[in-house]
């Protein structure tokens, strides 16, 4: 067995979308080089697919994803190992197995629509160390329908889009550093496409950086925040990370 | 005209097939061999599986074949898993051209997992057979691993990686080989 390689997060949801025909096919040939070259990284895919099936059994999927994860079900001749799934959560009494497997929305369905709404890094490695999405730091709607989210460096929240006019003010939590303003922010979808970016200089204690987006400039799904500052070179520093999901 | 006719033979000879000769492509110990080759259809089956391709084992057989026969031919192979994943594609893609001229889908099955004929208490009973068959400390991890309660889950692996001294990454693999094993149980087990 090869040396045990630590999975970068971002794999996990690349891994996912592997599993639900997601992935384009250039992407869909390294994952399976991969999984022939590395055994840890082979394993760690059976472990995606386990615990895919685990939450389709508890209905932990969002519903916009049932319908693929029946068809990566049926299509893969997983029915023995959903049975399996299924008898296993029904072992803990008062919770019963999802008979059709297609309930979403208990609870552990939110871990679900983060993994699968943002393909990008950090989000996973958060919810493994227990921080729940949404909870990075704290999210307030204003009387005036302006919303604030707060995200740490490295973890990701969960917002709905507020409706009508309004402005989604994300305030992003600076790490200690000596990179020095000015700082750029950028926002990418999860295709890596740049939605909005920014110079802006560091206020407040702890130091933060605020985007200020319409809603309009952001659709229902992942997106990565990047915010650099010019480090003691005077060459920009390497970008800091946030995870911002809009359901 | 079928395979095993001998007008079919004569006109297309078939290079005789050494199983040994795969075994010392993958190791020269005969041992370690094995279990090179044991690894490997278990990929390829993987591979099937996730690339929905029915009947996975006997596309793995397939492929096995295909390969025998390129090394009775005297075909050069330096990476045994790269050649054998190039083999694979080659058979997911005949696979989807078949499944597109009978204008279905290659698995056959979309509309929602198949029920098996066993029922939901034949698959719980052998379910807890192998849990109380596996050494208590093994089961621990797997019941814990996987609770079906989210917060009691994660609460349960922060623990459990932190009692054996794990690294999540550790734990996860940890686990989803005990999970594999417990299936491979259950499987076995007469329903």
């Amino acid at each position: 067995m090869s040396e045990r390689v630590r999975v970068e997060p971002v794999e996990e949801a690349r891994i996912l979308r592997y599993l639900l025909g997601q992935l384009p096919e250039q992407e869909r040939r390294e994952i399976q080089e991969r999984c022939f070259l590395d055994a840890s990284y082979f394993q760690f895919v059976q472990a995606v697919e386990t615990e895919l099936l685990d939450a389709y059994v508890r209905g932990e999927l969002p519903a916009n994803e049932l319908d693929n994860a029946r068809q990566f079900i049926a299509g893969a001749n997983l029915d023995s190992r959903l049975q399996i799934a299924r008898s296993l959560a029904a072992l803990i009494p008062g919770i019963a197995p999802d008979e059709s497997g297609g309930t979403p929305g208990r609870t552990g369905g939110r871990r679900w629509l983060v993994l699968l709404a943002a393909p990008v890094a950090g989000i996973i490695w958060t919810l493994f160390h227990g921080t729940q999405p949404g909870e990075a730091v704290g999210t307030t709607e204003d009387p005036a329908r302006h919303m604030r989210v707060e995200i740490r460096e490295g973890e990701s929240a969960a917002i709905h889009k507020p409706d009508g006019p309004a402005v989604i003010a994300i305030d992003l939590l600076l790490p200690k550093s000596h990179a020095t303003p000015p700082f750029t922010i950028e926002v990418r979808n999860n295709l890596r496409e740049l939605v909005w970016s920014q110079r802006s200089d560091s206020r407040g204690q702890p130091p933060r950086v605020t985007a200020l987006l319409k809603p309009d400039q952001l659709r229902p799904g992942g997106y990565l925040i990047e915010v650099s500052g010019i480090g003691a070179t005077g060459m920009p520093e390497p970008a800091w990370a946030y995870y911002l999901v809009v359901e | 005209m079928k395979l095993s006719d001998p007008v079919y033979s004569r006109a297309f000879p078939q290079p005789p097939q050494d199983p040994d000769r795969l075994l010392t492509l993958l190791h020269a110990d005969r041992q370690k061999a094995s279990s090179r080759l044991s690894l490997l259809e278990t990929r390829l089956f993987k591979l099937f599986q996730w690339e929905r391709v029915a009947d996975p084992a006997s596309r793995v057989q397939d492929l096995l074949g295909r390969l025998r026969t390129q090394l009775a031919e005297g075909r050069e192979i330096l990476n045994p898993e790269i050649h054998c994943l190039d083999l694979a594609r080659d058979i997911v893609k005949e696979a989807e051209q078949a499944a597109a001229a009978r204008r279905r889908p290659r698995s056959g099955i979309v509309s929602g997992p198949a029920q098996t004929t066993d029922s939901r208490e034949d698959w719980t009973e052998a379910v807890h057979r192998c849990l109380r068959e596996m050494p208590p400390p093994s089961r621990d991890i797997l019941l814990r691993y996987y609770h079906p309660e989210p917060r009691t889950r994660e609460e349960n692996r922060r623990q459990l990686a932190r009692s054996l001294g794990l690294s999540p990454e550790e734990l996860r693999e940890q686990a989803s080989e005990l999970r594999e094993r417990m299936e491979d149980c259950v499987r076995k087990s007469p329903r």
